[in-house]
């Protein structure tokens, strides 16, 4: 049952690209329900490297990345992303385990993530983030124009 | 004239007959004995006024025979006469032998000749005399005197032996040992000479010796052996005893031989002990490990199960039909995570954020949440100027908390638990109670309670995951506490360790970091590899 909304905050919703980066495939899926679920467009990427060439090809308003994958990791990712697309909002997610979330968590938001969550999150939060961060880019971007 | 009481020492019964007889015409009684533990024995029962012994004797010499009447108070005023065949190549040791009158022995005309002025002198009262009676018709025989200086280098070699030898007859008595010997016995030569062996030792020692001796067979003769693994205690060293019999003609004497091994034994304690600990904490580091590697998993897939089951609520919408079947499967899922961040705490990962904070508040806060449904009296003992101690508030709690419950649980509700807080030097600490507390200042909390103790198979296991004596349950006890304990304070850089035996009780000591002042440098690593570098120094 999807919410009730009025069309044109739908399309506008929809218009909004959120690139949800998470090398576990499981993990990737319920981000992108939950945000199908909550009307945005979801592109996914397995790793950071991937998820770089998606950005570059065509930017996503929203990056939602896991911290500790194969490939590229996602400090790294997350420091690439703030250089080249300043406007870009991110939210870091880090599991526990042999090296715990605060370890890396504060990191992430020094190099510029916005939220932090740590597994396991809450998905409703995640929206609501998602919405509030989106909302204050949209605003800013009204003044920049 | 009142006849004067002779004992006479020779192992030869020519020369002991010779002397007798000459004795005897001289208006004396006479007692003979054929070697010096004979004598010993005879003096026991009979004080003579003089004593008239060879030197070269089997079983005790006259050399020690001597030495054992000078310096036993009642015997020590006897009349001494040493009668010696080497007298010219010795010259020197037997003048040293403390003797009244001393005799070389030679034709028997010359001997009886200086018997008679010997005994002459006795009854004028002259002693010491600094001369050898009898060595004019003498000649000094080269091949004595080498076997002389043999023996000499013998008798040097054995007593600086760090061994202890004593030689025993077939009896089990003591006819010789060496200075090591004297030193594991805690004897000097003349009280030890002519005793029971047995009588040193430990009962049981005794019983195995003296069945030994009695199925002793002259065609077949077996060592005894008190060896490494079941050694003789003696004044509290341990030590390795082997009696060796040796034929001689028709009987046969024993060499034992003894080995201090209390310094081998207390070391390899040591290191059992130390590998013991060692062995703890790598079980608790592997634990560590593994649960770090479960948890960052296990995050995971509670992230998709919570995730789903919100997503689910969402989609269900707030009246949907299933609500109230999702609420109890969230329910149960929040407990699992709680249960995880416990888990999460014992990983490698998990390390505390510590701040510089004083334990009495915290513990008195513990103690009355913890107590307050029970009839446990409390009483806080602190010493005056408390260092401060850098830790974790949050995981100290969680420490005294577990630390609390089990002594409630231990008390059964009842009696009086005590906390002691205290500073400590790490490195004086160490050397008292002999476990491996890090160098460095730090704040001692000792919990006692008067509970019932705990077995020794109990405790060794006590700080390992799962295990408990509880009922196993997720609300009785999981076997965690005392394992995150631990693993809490190892992470501070500090120890802990129960002193505790059936029916007396235990008492948990918790070692915690005191804060450094400014300036001071950390004595110890706190987190990583090297965390363990004191423990195998």
């Amino acid at each position: 049952m999807r919410p009730q909304v009025a069309d044109a905050v739908f399309i506008e919703k929809e218009a909004m690209r959120i690139l949800v980066i998470d090398d576990d495939d499981q993990i990737r899926e319920l981000l992108r329900r939950t945000l199908d679920w909550a009307g945005y467009t979801v592109i996914e990427a397995v790793n950071g490297k991937v998820a770089m060439r998606l950005q570059r090809q065509e930017p996503a308003d929203l990056v939602i990345t896991d911290l500790i994958m194969p490939e590229q990791e996602g400090l790294e990712t997350i420091s690439s992303l703030k250089r080249e697309f300043p406007e870009v909002k991110i939210i870091a997610v880090s599991g526990g385990g042999r090296i715990g979330p605060e370890t890396y968590l504060p990191t992430a938001k020094e190099l510029g993530a916005d939220r932090i969550f740590t597994k396991p999150f809450s998905v409703r939060e995640i929206v609501e983030t998602v919405e509030e961060l989106l909302r204050h880019a949209k605003a800013q971007g009204a003044d920049c124009r | 004239m009142q006849k004067r009481k002779v004992l006479i020492v020779d192992n030869s019964p020519v020369i002991l007959k010779l002397i007798s007889s000459l004795v005897e015409k001289e208006n004396c009684d006479v007692v003979t004995a054929g070697d010096g533990l004979a004598a010993l024995d005879v003096l026991k029962e009979y004080r003579p006024d003089i004593i008239i012994t060879d030197m070269v004797m089997p079983k005790i010499s006259g050399e020690k025979l001597c030495q054992i009447i000078r310096n036993t108070p009642e015997w020590k005023d006897i009349f001494l006469i040493v009668i010696s065949g080497i007298a010219l190549e010795d010259e020197n040791s037997i003048l040293r032998l403390d003797a009244d009158v001393c005799i070389a022995k030679s034709s028997a005309v010359t001997m009886r000749q200086s018997i008679r002025t010997a005994l002459e002198q006795y009854d004028r009262g002259e002693r010491k005399s600094k001369a050898i009676h009898g060595m004019g018709n003498l000649y000094s025989r080269e091949i004595t005197r080498e076997l002389l200086s043999i023996k000499h280098h013998y008798d040097i070699v054995f007593e600086s032996m760090d061994e202890g030898v004593v030689e025993l007859d077939n009896q089990g008595r003591i006819i010789m040992a060496n200075r090591a010997a004297l030193r594991f016995l805690m004897q000097r030569d003349e009280s030890l000479l002519s005793d029971d062996f047995r009588e040193h030792l430990s009962l049981q020692c005794r019983i195995k010796i003296s069945d030994w001796l009695d199925n002793m067979d002259l065609d077949d003769l077996q060592p005894l052996v008190f060896d490494y693994d079941s050694p003789i205690m003696l004044f509290g060293r341990q030590i390795t005893l082997s009696l060796t019999p040796v034929r001689e003609n028709d009987s046969f004497f024993i060499v034992g031989i003894m080995q201090d091994v209390s310094a081998r034994k207390e070391a390899e304690e040591r290191q059992r002990r130390l590998e013991q600990q060692l062995h703890q904490v790598e079980k608790l580091d592997a634990m560590s490990v593994m649960a770090g590697g479960i948890a960052h998993d296990f995050n995971n897939l509670l992230a998709i199960l919570h995730g789903y089951l919100e997503l689910a609520k969402l989609e269900a919408g707030p009246d949907g039909r299933s609500g109230d079947s999702l609420d109890k499967a969230y329910n149960a899922l929040e407990k699992t995570m709680q249960l995880v961040t416990k888990f999460n705490s014992l990983s490698d990962g998990y390390q505390p954020s510590k701040t510089a904070l004083s334990i009495d508040q915290l513990l008195d806060e513990m103690l009355e949440y913890e107590l307050k449904d029970s009839d446990i009296a409390f009483d806080v003992t602190s010493c005056s100027d408390l260092w401060e101690v850098d830790a974790d508030d949050q995981q100290l709690g969680l420490v005294l908390g577990n630390v609390i419950q089990n002594a409630r649980d231990a008390m059964d509700n009842s009696g009086m638990l005590r906390v002691a807080l205290d500073n400590v030097e790490g490195e004086k600490e160490r050397r008292r109670v002999k476990h491996p507390i890090p160098d460095g200042k730090f704040i001692r909390i000792a919990v006692s309670d008067s509970g019932p103790g705990i077995a020794t198979e109990v405790l060794e296991r006590i700080f390992d995951p799962y295990f408990s004596t509880k009922q196993k349950g997720s609300q009785k006890g999981m076997g965690l506490g005392m394992t995150i304990v631990y693993s809490i304070v190892r992470k501070h850089g500090g120890y802990v360790w129960i002193d505790s035996s059936r029916n007396s009780g235990s008492t948990v000591y918790l070692y915690l970091p005191a804060k450094l002042e400014k300036g001071e440098r950390p004595e110890r690593e706190f987190a990583g590899k090297s965390r363990l570098s004191w423990f195998v120094s």
